[in-house]
């Protein structure tokens, strides 16, 4: 009886593991490269992913939707640069690695750029970000308006079951936040991040789908940065 | 602050390959219900070790648990012997036969009714087939492996193939060194879901081993036996899986109690509430989790050190049928592969011990007629090994905040 040698063994083992990463990586370079996007390009951004945009046709009208909201430089917005026509989509065949993509939305004027508008213009449109990743702000903080938030109990369910809804992301969800905070004056929560690290991101879909999670609907969010903050504290004092 | 030191690098590098490939869409979630006590898991400054006083007394039962097994089983020769020879030495014909096969069953020994070897035929056939099932019911759920890993739609087709492939060699027990060293290679690609994940799926590197070890004319043989050193590597690396994964379930304790939140019924475990029995009820569900972590780290740590292999493998096999047939249904139908695993062991007439040498060493001390020294050198052997293997990472756990995981 023959049997495998150690060399014999790890030289097929080796191959086995190099086909299968290879495979991964060449079928799915969505996987691989959803970070290293966002971090090759520098300056505030916000890049959505849509786990819908397979065509032009698509781009276009995530375009659209987006033209009107403020605060995004739409002219220097990128999208992907592999996606099909309209026509060639239509084609029996046609194929790409995935039917998602990335657009990535250089911030114009962080004040004037409310996410729930993001996320609603897409949905208008029959659209829905699957991830909604922010870049390029070291130090900021998410300003949700709640309408709803008529006593202390609603201020402290907040508090309360935030720590709960970040040990429910056990998938990493929500890793960035530090605090919340509740002005029941304002009726804001404020989600305070931890340092955003050069060339990370930070899902702001985490944020939001959370507050849903806990049974609230903000009607905006806004991305308060290190130098409003400080604006707002001198103001303050 | 030396043991924080310590964890650190280990778990960098633990992470790092989760750092490495970021792939979140992949990965499944246990849906928790309810809010845990989180401080339950974390230092307890004033108590005994800093640890939550329930968790201490389940560590303590586990632990005691343990002693008592380990301190049996050294003088597992001397108790036979006294029991056969001694109590039931009146007895005569089936009933002694059923006795003495009974003692080397619980024992470990060579169990030899043609019916028990049968079944161990049987078992080691199903154990190198059965992959071969959970391949293909995985390539039919667009998973790999398991239905834990779900596929790409872009790349599944590939993959769905390449797991058809290798549950033909295994079905035909076609080039079995092949098929091992494919398995050992899926396994690691399963870094790409993380370091959990991989530990995890290690129960599947245990078949990959014994194909591994097979001639490459597998093909032109029946095998129906496993060799002395494929029982042992079986033992080896199953129980050190379940070793593993017993303890991930205080580690990543929140994807524990999400399980126990969406199947209320896996709580209700008669060698679980064992383990917690005396605890606060106000803790119910982290105690639970010590629990049934505690009692998979006891069955894993007894399997592959070989320690009641067959006892503690049974009541394995009671665990993985119960949750197959009763807790998850259909779901958790992979768990053929491990049942067969475990069958394969308990039925091998191959077992040996890890610490076969501290009873040699109590052994050796008998024929010098010093009892003292016998009984001395196993209590002492059975306290230390049980200490380290409960209280080592059940301590070193509280002090790494887990929360946020």
């Amino acid at each position: 009886m023959k049997f495998a040698s150690m060399k014999q063994i790890i030289v097929l083992t080796a191959i086995t593991c190099a086909l299968l990463f290879g495979l991964d990586y060449y079928k799915n370079p969505q996987l691989w490269h959803s970070r290293s996007v966002s971090m090759a390009r520098p300056g505030v951004r916000l890049t959505l992913w849509m786990n819908h945009l397979c065509c032009l046709g698509c781009l276009a009208d995530v375009r659209q939707a987006l033209a009107e909201v403020p605060g995004i430089d739409l002219a220097n917005a990128s999208g992907p640069k592999q996606l099909l026509t309209q026509a060639e989509a239509n084609m029996q065949g046609a194929s790409l690695p995935d039917y998602g993509n990335t657009v990535e939305l250089p911030i114009s004027d962080l004040e004037k750029l409310d996410l729930v508008a993001v996320d609603k213009a897409l949905r208008d449109k029959g659209f829905v970000a699957g991830r909604m990743e922010l870049s390029g702000v070291e130090h900021f903080r998410l300003e949700a308006l709640l309408e709803h938030l008529c006593c202390g109990m609603c201020d402290r369910s907040i508090q309360e079951r935030v720590a709960f809804l970040k040990a429910k992301g056990s998938a990493g969800q929500l890793k960035w936040l530090d605090s919340v905070s509740v002005d029941h004056q304002k009726k804001t929560v404020a989600a305070h991040a931890r340092f955003l690290e050069p060339g990370k991101t930070v899902d702001v879909v985490e944020f939001l789908s959370g507050l849903n999670y806990l049974g609230y609907e903000p009607s905006s969010l806004r991305i308060i940065s290190e130098e409003k903050m400080q604006h707002t504290t001198h103001e303050g004092e | 602050m030396r043991l924080r030191l310590l964890l650190l690098p280990v778990a960098v590098l633990a992470l790092l390959p989760v750092t490495v490939v970021y792939a979140h869409e992949r990965f499944i979630r246990h849906d928790l219900k309810y809010p845990l006590h989180e401080e339950y898991f974390g230092r307890h400054p004033g108590m005994f070790l800093g640890m939550q006083p329930d968790m201490l007394r389940i560590g303590t039962t586990a632990c005691i648990l343990l002693i008592v097994f380990l301190f049996i089983f050294f003088f597992r020769q001397n108790l036979d012997v006294f029991i056969e020879h001694r109590l039931l030495f009146r007895l005569r014909g089936p009933a002694q036969r059923f006795l003495h096969q009974l003692a080397n069953y619980l024992t470990d020994k060579p169990v030899t009714l043609p019916w028990f070897h049968t079944i161990g035929e049987w078992a080691v056939v199903l154990f190198l087939r059965s992959p071969a099932l959970v391949l293909m019911y995985s390539a039919t759920n667009d998973s790999l492996v398991m239905p834990s890993y779900p596929l790409e739609p872009t790349s599944a087709i590939y993959f769905k193939y390449i797991q058809v492939v290798l549950a033909i060699l295994m079905l035909t027990q076609t080039a079995l060194p092949l098929a091992g060293a494919m398995v050992v290679g899926t396994w690691i690609y399963l870094w790409r879901w993380g370091w959990l994940a991989v530990a995890d799926a290690i129960p599947v590197v245990t078949v990959g081993v014994v194909y591994l070890t097979s001639p490459w004319q597998s093909h032109r043989i029946a095998i129906t036996e496993l060799s002395e050193q494929q029982v042992k590597w079986v033992r080896l690396v199953l129980g050190f899986g379940f070793l593993a994964l017993g303890w991930l379930k205080i580690y990543n304790y929140h994807l524990t109690a999400g399980v126990a939140d969406n199947y209320p019924a896996v709580m209700d475990d008669p060698m679980i509430h064992f383990f917690a029995m005396g605890t606060n009820p106000a803790f119910r569900r982290e105690n639970w989790i010590v629990a049934f972590a505690l009692a998979e780290v006891l069955s894993g740590f007894m399997v592959m050190m070989g320690i009641f292999t067959r006892v503690w493998g049974s009541l394995m096999l009671w665990v993985f049928i119960k949750l197959m047939i009763v807790n998850f249904g259909w779901d958790e139908i992979p768990h053929i592969y491990p049942i067969a695993a475990t069958a394969a062991i308990v039925f091998s007439n191959k077992l040996r011990s890890e610490f076969s040498f501290i009873e040699k060493i109590q052994q050796k001390a008998a024929r010098e007629g010093r009892p003292f020294l016998r009984v001395a050198t196993v209590a002492f052997a059975s306290v230390i090994i049980a200490v380290l293997a409960v209280f080592t990472l059940l301590y070193a756990f509280t002090f790494i905040d887990r929360s946020h995981f």
